[in-house]
């Protein structure tokens, strides 16, 4: 059983990161923001829960995901907005474009892509996770995250632009 | 014809995640079967630089507030500190946190402690921050349109040299409210001491920079031109006179 220091600390430390994956799942700078401070307090109502000595970044990963998907998401849905170009989303304010355009073009690219399909690149190829930890996170076989990993691909594959070198190639493994 | 168990073989090839006799096997068909060849070689180029993107896009992540959302939230820390300073710190926050385009009311003539009390939100919110709090986070691809917002809103003209003091590195900055008037924030760690320089466009009498101590963090403030100016960070008093006498000079 945790206290909510620690909860609090666990926060803390994976604020940018959790971020980050409310980036991937929404595609959208303010959803993202608003779901990690839905996650921090539904997080700090149930430090009960956490078990002390598991990974805190996975526990708070999943409750961010629970909230996109139960609340949020739904929400959007219901309301009929739907969900933004994502060419206008990503370093809308043109700050970034101007200082880092090859991360903006990968990044945009990625948001194209189906919501199950790049919330499972970022998993996998850049929160690190094994297909099996992706599998039982997501709840689904492992098969479906390699599926899914294989239409990214093939898609990202066509987009790819000139220049941009390849991650994950046989010469060039992560 | 190329199968769905056949993408997923060639995935797992491509990310190195087959055992040694799946290896051996999908690679002894690919050198017999070209279709294979082929969709092995799409599936490569889709292959992008994930974690390099991504990595930028953490760095984009708006940390600084984040974290002083965690810190409004209540729980041990408000429990440790019942002061009503503290309230008046999380009612600043909770503005922020309503992320509204909060009207400035119209100037009332305010008392002496009205003043003071902005000092004392800042030094609240202030001693909140720790050195994790900035720690990872590269202020200066975002220095210049960050500042600009808040120029605008303050109608003050911040630009990266105008508020550059030596040995300080620019973190961060942003809009926040007091009394419904709009309060600028630049963050800086000296060190790694969170200071920060705040801006209160709130009618306010001329005066020359004072320091004082509120809550542990030394504050520097003065006022020009109808706005308050402060320095303030878990800083000697000397330092943030300083630091605050380098910006009056400015502004």
């Amino acid at each position: 059983m945790a206290s909510r220091d620690e909860i609090r600390a666990g926060l803390s430390a994976n604020l940018a990161r959790l971020w980050r994956y409310g980036l991937a799942l929404s595609a959208a700078r303010d959803v993202a923001e608003d779901l990690v401070q839905a996650t921090a307090l539904r997080a700090l109502e149930r430090a009960e829960q956490f078990q002390s000595g598991t990974r805190i970044d996975r526990w708070l990963f999943a409750i961010l995901r629970s909230i996109w998907l139960n609340e949020i998401r739904a929400r959007r849905i219901r309301q009929g907005q739907g969900f933004v170009d994502p060419d206008q989303v990503l370093f809308s304010d043109g700050t970034e474009i101007e200082t880092n355009i090859f991360a903006g073009q990968v990044l945009n690219a990625v948001h194209r892509l189906p919501e199950a399909q790049r919330e499972t690149v970022l998993l996998v190829y850049v929160e690190g996770l094994s297909y099996a930890e992706a599998a039982e996170f997501l709840g689904t076989p492992i098969g479906t995250i390699m599926s899914r990993l294989a239409a990214a691909r093939s898609a990202l594959g066509r987009l790819r632009a000139p220049g941009m070198s390849a991650q994950g190639t046989i010469n060039d493994r992560r | 014809m190329i199968g769905a168990d056949d993408d997923a073989l060639l995935v797992a090839l491509i990310d190195d995640r087959l055992d040694a006799a799946a290896r051996r096997a999908i690679e002894m068909r690919l050198t017999v079967e070209p279709k294979l060849r082929a969709r092995y070689h799409e599936l490569a180029a889709g292959g992008l630089p994930f974690t390099r993107a991504f990595d930028a896009a953490l760095a984009e992540a708006p940390v600084a507030r984040m974290q002083a959302k965690l810190n409004a939230v209540g729980g041990g820390v408000p429990r440790r500190r019942p002061q009503r300073r503290w309230i008046g710190a999380a009612a600043a926050i909770a503005l922020l946190l309503a992320g509204a385009a909060i009207g400035r009311f119209a100037p009332a003539p305010f008392a002496s402690e009205d003043n003071d009390d902005w000092r004392a939100v800042v030094a609240s919110y202030a001693s909140l921050y720790t050195p994790e709090t900035f720690a990872g986070i590269d202020g200066a691809p975002n220095e210049a349109a960050e500042l600009a917002k808040l120029s605008h809103a303050l109608g003050v003209a911040l630009t990266p040299n105008a508020i550059a003091l030596p040995d300080l590195t620019f973190k961060w900055a942003g809009m926040l409210a007091y009394d419904g008037a709009p309060l600028g924030e630049i963050a800086y760690l000296d060190g790694d001491v969170p200071v920060v320089f705040c801006i209160l466009d709130k009618s306010e009498q001329d005066a020359p920079v004072k320091s004082e101590t509120r809550e542990g963090v030394a504050v520097a403030s003065w006022a020009r031109g109808g706005r308050g100016f402060l320095v303030g960070g878990r800083i000697s008093e000397a330092r943030a006179t300083q630091l605050a006498e380098a910006l009056a000079t400015r502004f």
